[in-house]
């Protein structure tokens, strides 16, 4: 839930601050503490010595583990797994040397192995260009010494849905193609023998199928999965935390009946996703902010919503009373689209169809 | 944005973050011999193909292959500009002194197996790489080492595989000592 301690800095209205302090401003969610735990048991797993014999150290550590986040848009996955990686903080930074020990990747669009090899080696201040001829396999192999020079101990993967867009001329299932390089990829950075390294990758629910493949049991069986539903009931207690934490950083007070059902609206109006949630609420704060007045009312909320979908006043739900029985206008276009797809064509002036 | 990554790079690459140091008489082709090592790859020519540019260009002097060594290593243009032996006509420039082309020993790699060892010695890690070849094992007139009196070692290049690339040649070559 959100902590009271951490917004008792106000900043000043309508300053760039007051939208940075907003969205730094962190909303715990019950699934945050799932990936926490994931991490946590992933960290551990990064001390354990590949033969106990010998002390702890490079070319002596243990196959590593994986933990996959999947969600649709704008539900917090990339922003969750960072935060709980910056919560170990003291296992990934070198207090000495203030070295970081974790790299973050998105992936490339269109995806290509050798893509995302130069974009790990770019991380590790390394800017090779792909178009010098090097394979796969030796761009990896430099990919691994570089995160063993660098003492990296894990990675994040973002967008890994991205591996969809492959265009391998071997296509992009067959044992050639660039799907199964990239399970190879991966089962290398896991279990490999120079330096086993730790991955947290992050996606849309499509990933699932990517680890479902054949070439992905090593990873597989070395992976937690853990997935970002939708908004339910159950999160309007994290939303009125997460109002009452930003109009207090704003110096806002409220104004509207608990009759009103904010959360709840809230919920609908984001249709269930947590990101889109906190965009409507930060929206609505600043909107306030602008306003003047130093009170937050639903007129906020209206204007904010109006501004995002251009819908009348009646399809608002932040406006209607009867906004349980609205449809979501993402869903209405969906369904237009849908019917205007089914319907036979229309004849022209002409008469012919 | 992925051509757009790609054609910032060539523009001006980001300075590496696993160096060496070059050394006071080490020629510019040895020090990017030892920074393609210590970053992990097999051969020069590899490392400066990596970077948009050729081995061959760099140990020439070419301006824009100079710019990129400079750009990636940290150091200044004119030193590694002076450092390089540079053709010039018929002749050679190597920091500040013209020399005659049979004067110098390019395609074969000439050292001395105790400097080899001093700089191994010195150093704390031999993962940074440190042996470096010095500009006056070039020159042919040079048979002994003036510091240790011993005979340069040459290993023979025929093929003029990996010219000027000393860790290369340290590394996957069989030496031979040449009596003075």
């Amino acid at each position: 839930m959100a902590n009271p301690k951490e917004c008792s800095v106000k900043v000043p209205m309508g300053s760039p601050s007051t939208v940075e302090a907003l969205r730094g401003f962190h909303v715990e969610f019950p699934r945050d503490e799932e990936v926490e735990n994931a991490l946590t048991r992933l960290v551990a797993q990064m001390s354990v010595r590949l033969d106990s014999a010998m002390p702890p150290g490079a070319g002596n550590r243990d196959e590593q583990d994986a933990l996959l986040i999947v969600g649709e848009t704008g539900t917090g996955k990339t922003r969750t797994a960072q935060r709980a990686i910056r919560l170990c903080k003291k296992v990934f930074e070198d207090g000495e040397k203030l070295q970081k020990k974790t790299i973050f990747v998105k992936f490339p669009s269109p995806f290509s192995s050798k893509e995302l090899a130069r974009r790990v080696l770019n991380q590790l201040n390394y800017s090779a260009t792909t178009s010098d001829g090097s394979t796969d396999s030796e761009l990896w192999a430099l990919v691994v010494y570089h995160l063993q020079q660098h003492d990296i101990r894990l990675i994040h993967f973002d967008e890994f849905q991205r591996w969809k867009t492959d265009r391998s001329p071997g296509g992009r299932l067959g044992r050639q193609g660039g799907v199964f390089r990239l399970a190879e990829t991966l089962n290398d950075l896991l279990v490999g023998n120079v330096w086993p390294i730790a991955l947290v990758v992050t996606g849309l629910p499509e990933v699932k199928a990517f680890w479902s493949l054949e070439a992905m049991g090593q990873v597989k069986r070395r992976t937690k999965i853990v997935h970002f539903e939708q908004m339910t009931g159950a999160y309007c207690g994290a939303m009125g935390q997460a109002l009452a934490a930003y109009i207090q950083l704003a110096g806002l007070t409220l104004d509207f009946e608990k009759t009103y059902h904010l959360e709840s609206r809230l919920i609908f109006a984001a249709d269930e996703t947590v990101g889109i949630a906190l965009e409507i609420l930060q929206a609505a704060v600043l909107s306030a902010v602008e306003r003047g007045g130093g009170t937050m009312t639903k007129r906020d909320f209206i204007k904010v919503y109006t501004d995002r979908h251009g819908c009348p006043l009646a399809e608002n739900p932040f406006h209607s009373d009867q906004w349980k029985e609205l449809v979501h206008p993402d869903h209405l276009k969906l369904r237009d689209l849908e019917a205007g797809l089914k319907a036979p064509p229309e004849p022209d002036v002409n008469g012919r169809g | 944005m992925a051509g757009g990554d790609a054609n910032a790079t060539r523009l001006k690459p980001a300075k590496l973050a696993l160096l060496c140091e070059l050394m006071p008489d080490e020629t510019t082709a040895s020090f990017v011999s030892r920074l393609a090592a210590r970053n992990g790859v097999g051969s020069a020519a590899v490392f400066c193909k990596h970077f948009g540019t050729t081995f061959r260009k760099v140990c020439e002097g070419d301006p824009r292959a100079k710019g990129i060594i400079a750009a990636i290593s940290g150091l200044d243009p004119g030193v590694l500009s002076n450092m390089a032996v540079r053709p010039l006509d018929r002749l050679f420039v190597h920091n500040g002194q013209v020399l005659r082309k049979e004067g110098l020993s390019r395609r074969d790699v000439r050292y001395c197996p105790s400097c080899l060892d001093d700089d191994l010695e010195q150093s704390v890690r031999a993962d940074l790489v440190p042996q470096y070849g010095r500009s006056q094992w070039l020159f042919v007139i040079l048979a002994r080492c003036p510091h240790h009196s011993e005979p340069l070692r040459t290993i023979f290049n025929p093929r003029s595989e990996h010219i000027e690339d000393f860790t290369w040649h340290l590394r996957n070559r069989t030496p031979s000592t040449r009596l003075p």
